[in-house]
């Protein structure tokens, strides 16, 4: 069951687009390079992302057990989404009854044999994260761009969480420069400064900034998550780093 | 079936939480009492319930006690007061004479059913047990555990007809559901494509058809035998256990009073005919061929455990359930339209190959 797990994460951003999914994917992954048993849930039940990042894995097929739905997993990976499930979701209401339901079976009632479980949010803020946000004591680390347009909606999400006593890990800086691959210069595709434009305002800890990498698109069909087929890249060691500090700062629940 | 359009469900196939609630109050539970299991378990596959039943609104409950119940509403078409008194009691009834059917719970006030007014008009939800098990494999011992529960099934509504006349249940046969059924296919294509010559060809054959096992059949006595039948006695209405028993017998929506052949050869042609979209009700594929040693083993089975019905009648009503079928398929789209063509004498295929 949840009450079960020690260290949640919710990883989240108020502004579609800016690469959570990617970062939760492959920071779940960087955990488990590092020995944790990991598990991540997409809350994105209407169109879930993750399944489409990972199919190039050896991921088994989730089944039922007692109206729970047992997560799909590969080595110490434990993944749940609708993503997964044997027809595609529809676009239904989740919400009210059917909501809490659906997190009941996803979620709340899984046998999560796991030391950290990340929770993938979808962006905004809706039925869906007060219901989690309320229910689920968990740290949150925030991911961005480097787009004035997103620090809006980024700062917004900053203060819903703040409203709610949450506890923030830090922020996330994704995509924000391009490496020139014949001088090595960074390229800042885009104008804003996450540092002191948002964190250094809304103090909260800018972690880093991740490069714009044009091979986790291009594998992205494939399905194999970034720090599994870089290793060695400077990129893939952040999200080691990341990992340490995430491990380090979310809290243990009792 | 007893067809016709039905409006648009703006709830796409999930019951309202505002319905729910207020069922769920009748039978006595708080609001925080009880959530709704969106998924379901077919075959340790889950899926989103409103994808599994697509003509009745379902929600699966769990208490906070952990009992599971299933929230069923009375569908569009057969919704009333009269059909839910005759539907629920008949099933009592079953239950209480020993058949499979799961347990329906009575409201605080007596009752077998809600009346909920909602969106400006009444509905009609049940609450029952929910039944785990697991869904048709298509297995032999799967299919002679159909054979042997619908003997047993209407050997009871036999017994039990003169107390199911009373709620005066609608009257119905296969001829007249198929030629509705073609109605609502040659309807939803003529909507949908310009160019509806193909339907409108195969509509004429196939009323054409009809009319004639309809003479056969009542040359044959098909309307002087008539009882309760489930109306939709297909292996997607059944829950078998892991060893491939019938558990449990739902969804009576289809109920009629006819001629018990009707329940027979929905079975037969459901199992020895038509193809399925995996863990679906869909259909696959236009029908090649029947599955004469299926459908031999079946009725064999059937006979050996005292099946009542008049055999001769088997080859025209099984190829009229075919054209109803055939004509569901075409009004649901799960034939491509330039299929059509290849859909004349799959009612021959199947009336000849259950001859004799």
């Amino acid at each position: 069951m949840i009450d079960d797990v020690k260290q949640i994460v919710y990883v989240y951003s108020g502004k579609g687009g800016v690469g959570k999914s990617t970062v939760c994917v492959n920071l779940a992954f960087a955990l488990h390079k590092a020995g944790k048993r990991v598990g991540i849930f997409d809350a994105d039940i209407s169109s879930p992302s993750v399944p489409g990042m990972v199919r190039g894995m050896p991921f088994s097929h989730p089944h039922m057990e007692n109206m729970v739905i047992v997560p799909s997993t590969y080595e110490n990976i434990q993944i749940s989404s609708t993503g997964f499930l044997s027809e595609p979701i529809d676009g239904s209401f989740w919400t009210g009854k059917y909501l809490k339901g659906a997190l009941y079976q996803l979620l709340y009632a899984v046998n999560w044999n796991v030391d950290i479980l990340l929770i993938d949010m979808p962006p905004g803020t809706s039925d869906l994260h007060q219901e989690l946000f309320t229910h689920i004591n968990g740290d949150i680390l925030f991911v961005t761009t480097p787009q004035s347009i997103s620090y809006e909606d980024v700062i917004r999400s900053i203060d819903f969480v703040k409203r709610l006593d949450m506890n923030i890990i830090g922020v996330v800086d994704n995509m924000a420069y391009l490496r020139c691959k014949n001088c090595g210069e960074k390229i800042r595709l885009f104008t804003g400064d996450t540092r002191n434009e948002l964190c250094q305002m809304l103090d909260v800890e800018y972690l880093f900034e991740f490069e714009m990498k044009p091979e986790i698109s291009q594998y992205a069909p494939r399905g194999i998550p970034f720090v599994e087929f870089a290793t060695n890249d400077e990129l893939a060691q952040r999200y080691s780093a990341l990992s340490e500090i995430v491990l380090k700062r979310s809290n243990i629940r009792c | 079936m007893l067809i016709e359009k039905k409006d648009v469900d703006t709830y796409l196939g999930m019951l309202p939480d505002g319905i729910m609630s207020q069922c769920m109050g009748q039978f006595g539970y708080l609001e925080n009492d009880w959530i709704v299991l969106p998924f379901i378990n077919i075959n340790q596959l889950a899926m989103a319930i409103n994808r599994r039943s697509e003509t009745a609104r379902k929600a699966i409950i769990m208490t906070n006690e952990q009992k599971k119940l299933v929230l069923k509403e009375i569908p569009w078409y057969c919704s009333s007061e009269r059909f839910a008194d005759y539907e629920l009691t008949f099933q009592m009834r079953l239950r209480e004479l020993g058949f499979s059917i799961p347990k329906i719970h009575e409201t605080k006030q007596g009752k077998l059913y809600c009346k909920v007014n909602y969106d400006g008009s009444d509905h009609y939800i049940f609450a029952q047990d929910f039944e785990i098990g697991e869904s048709w494999k298509a297995t032999n011992i799967e299919n002679s555990s159909i054979a042997i529960a619908l003997a047993k099934f209407q050997k009871l509504c036999k017994a039990i007809c003169h107390e199911m006349i009373i709620f005066e249940p609608p009257r119905s046969n296969v001829f007249e559901l198929a030629q509705k059924m073609l109605d609502v296919a040659k309807t939803n294509i003529v909507e949908k494509y310009n160019n509806h010559v193909e339907i409108e060809n195969y509509y004429d054959y196939a009323v054409n058809k009809i009319n004639q096992y309809k003479k056969e059949a009542i040359e044959k006595g098909y309307f002087e035998s008539v009882m309760p039948v489930h109306g939709d006695f297909n292996p997607w209405n059944l829950i078998f256990s892991s060893e491939g028993t019938v558990l449990a017998v739902i969804d009576f929506d289809n109920s009629i009073i006819d001629n018990p052949i009707h329940d027979l050869c929905e079975a037969l042609v459901d199992i020895c005919v038509f193809n399925y979209k995996p863990n679906t009700t869909r259909f696959q594929g236009i029908p090649t061929n029947i599955n004469t040693e299926r459908a031999q083993q079946f009725i064999e089975v059937y006979k050996k455990n005292e099946g009542i019905v008049d055999y001769e009648l088997i080859p025209c009503v099984a190829a009229t359930i075919t054209i109803e079928l055939i004509a569901l398929a075409i009004a649901r789209f799960d034939y491509d339209y330039s299929d059509i063509q290849k859909l004349y004498d799959v009612d021959d295929m199947v009336y000849y190959g259950l001859k004799g």
